[in-house]
């Protein structure tokens, strides 16, 4: 638990800072949706926050992921703490962050559709918009997790392979790191929800494993000078 | 915290960087971990501290393994002289880490080295001397109050003054808690009078493990007339010469009989105790060279 608060205080600076800035994008289009709205009807249609709620904040926990592997590792192992109790404290933080990030996400779908209403445009949202029906909302969510946390957890995979391996062994099994990336965000055009929560599911699991393989026994090396 | 380290071997590549290191300390003392540059020094500590697992041989930490032992790592404190901090953090951050992730933190003991080092909390760490940044490490070492701690050349960026410091608190801090210090150095004479026993390693392998007043008895200096030196020390292994106009020091390696002390003092010649680096330097050299001693 001490682990986890530590990442959480590391990491919350940086959380609202970024939050901030979506909100600032998610005011500016509900504000351009209020003086433009009438003259953007017959181009409009689809939704600003979806596209941007679906991939901003996946690369940014990516990113994330990738430095509780490189950044985060060699303070906390070198502070008296385990291996195995890290590699808990990371899956409990990702986990965390991915229901953090998706509830703040489905605040900006409130935000994005009650700009629409103001000018009566509601009806320019795309038929799969998640505010849409309770279903839709269940729907997105589940599989929106799912891609959040994939995505941080494919980060912190990939990380730990160039801070363990060597960099062309590390190359060679980025594929395998990728597992959630790909479930998640590469193939969702192409397959049904169903498959897509599968591969989702089952990168998860492959991300999680080789995490867990390469940071059992992670030296603890010093910075390069 | 006794260490119990049985034929420990690390290896990285085809490079043996501990070769069947075998030695046992007691615990709750002030040691000194000697060694030239590249002898295992810090491959040591690293396995001790769990930092890294050994390709074969055992290390005990109160009896039982360090590494991925909760029990036991918690009680560990390794500072590097690369420092374990966050780079782009302020100061204060590093201390809030301490706090949140070490069993034994002292806040108000940090605050107060802080103070001593002059150190704001406000800084960012990689805006820091290196001299602070060693001073940094020397406050999370100390303010984890870790039943084991060790310092691994993580004082040498800090200037002289800062350096006595140090000596100072560790000394005082381990006067009101005691536990067991580990100091890897090589400023060996500036706090050669803090150490209770010496490790001596070279080449991943135990030259010596000896309290230090036993050590330094394995030498005299020998101080008088330069001419009277060379004569009385003509016969004995010289470790060093020091000449001041007519005077002559001679450090050698032996202990003197009774009837060479006589002689000694006969010839109006100072015998006096050896400096640690002189026999530090020797018994390295006669390491590399296969000298049996």
């Amino acid at each position: 638990m001490n682990v986890f608060k530590h990442l959480f205080s590391t990491y919350r600076t940086v959380y609202l800072w970024f939050w901030a800035v979506m909100a600032l994008f998610v005011l500016a289009i509900v504000l351009s949706f209020v003086v433009f709205g009438p003259y953007i009807e017959n181009v409009m249609d689809a939704s600003v926050w979806q596209g941007a709620a679906g991939a901003a904040p996946r690369w940014f926990v990516f990113v994330i992921g990738i430095m509780l592997a490189t950044v985060n590792l060699t303070v906390v192992i070198a502070s008296g703490i385990t291996r195995r109790a890290y590699f808990a404290a990371v899956f409990a933080f990702t986990l965390a962050t991915a229901a953090l990030f998706e509830v703040a996400s489905l605040a900006g779908f409130g935000v994005e559709r009650a700009g629409f209403a103001t000018q009566g445009l509601t009806g320019f949202l795309p038929v799969d918009y998640p505010l849409n029906s309770w279903n839709a909302a269940a729907s997105y969510t589940g599989e929106a997790f799912l891609a959040l946390w994939g995505f941080m957890l494919s980060g912190w995979a990939i990380g730990l392979l160039f801070y363990r391996l060597r960099v062309w062994y590390a190359i060679l099994l980025i594929p395998v790191g990728l597992g959630p990336i790909i479930g998640g965000g590469s193939l969702p055009p192409l397959i049904g929800q169903g498959a897509r929560i599968v591969t989702l599911t089952v990168g998860l699991a492959l991300a999680t494993a080789l995490g867990f393989l390469l940071v059992r026994s992670a030296p603890v090396r010093p910075k390069k000078a | 915290m006794s260490i119990e380290v049985r034929d420990l071997r690390l290896r990285f590549g085809d490079v043996d960087a501990l070769d069947g290191l075998s030695f046992s300390l007691a615990g709750g003392k002030i040691y000194g971990l000697l060694g030239r540059n590249g002898s295992g020094k810090t491959s040591l500590l690293s396995v001790l501290a769990a930092f890294r697992r050994p390709t074969s041989g055992e290390v005990l930490i109160n009896g039982a393994e360090p590494f991925e032992n909760a029990g036991v790592v918690s009680q560990i404190c390794l500072i590097r002289e690369s420092g374990d901090v966050y780079d782009n953090e302020r100061v204060a951050s590093v201390l809030r880490a301490g706090r949140q992730l070490r069993r034994d933190w002292d806040s108000d003991y940090a605050e107060k080295l802080l103070e001593r080092f002059q150190l704001s909390t406000k800084k960012r760490v990689q805006s820091l001397s290196r001299g602070q940044k060693s001073a940094l490490g020397i406050v999370v070492g100390l303010a984890s109050r870790a039943p084991l701690t060790m310092f691994d050349e993580s004082y040498l960026g800090m200037d002289a003054p800062s350096r006595y410091a140090f000596y100072e608190e560790l000394l005082a801090d381990y006067t009101a808690h005691p536990r067991t210090f580990v100091i890897s150095t090589h400023l060996i004479e500036e706090v050669a009078s803090l150490f209770e026993e010496v490790i001596i390693i070279d080449r991943g392998r135990l030259v010596l493990h000896e309290e230090s007043d036993a050590l330094r008895g394995r030498g005299v200096t020998v101080t008088g007339p330069a001419d009277v030196v060379d004569t009385f020390v003509a016969s004995l292994t010289v470790l060093g010469q020091q000449t001041l106009g007519r005077t002559k020091a001679a450090t050698i390696y032996g202990e003197l009989n009774d009837t060479q002390v006589r002689a000694a003092k006969l010839a109006g010649l100072e015998l006096g105790p050896v400096a640690l680096q002189d026999l530090f330097v020797h018994l390295t050299r006669a390491e590399a060279e296969g000298i049996v001693r």
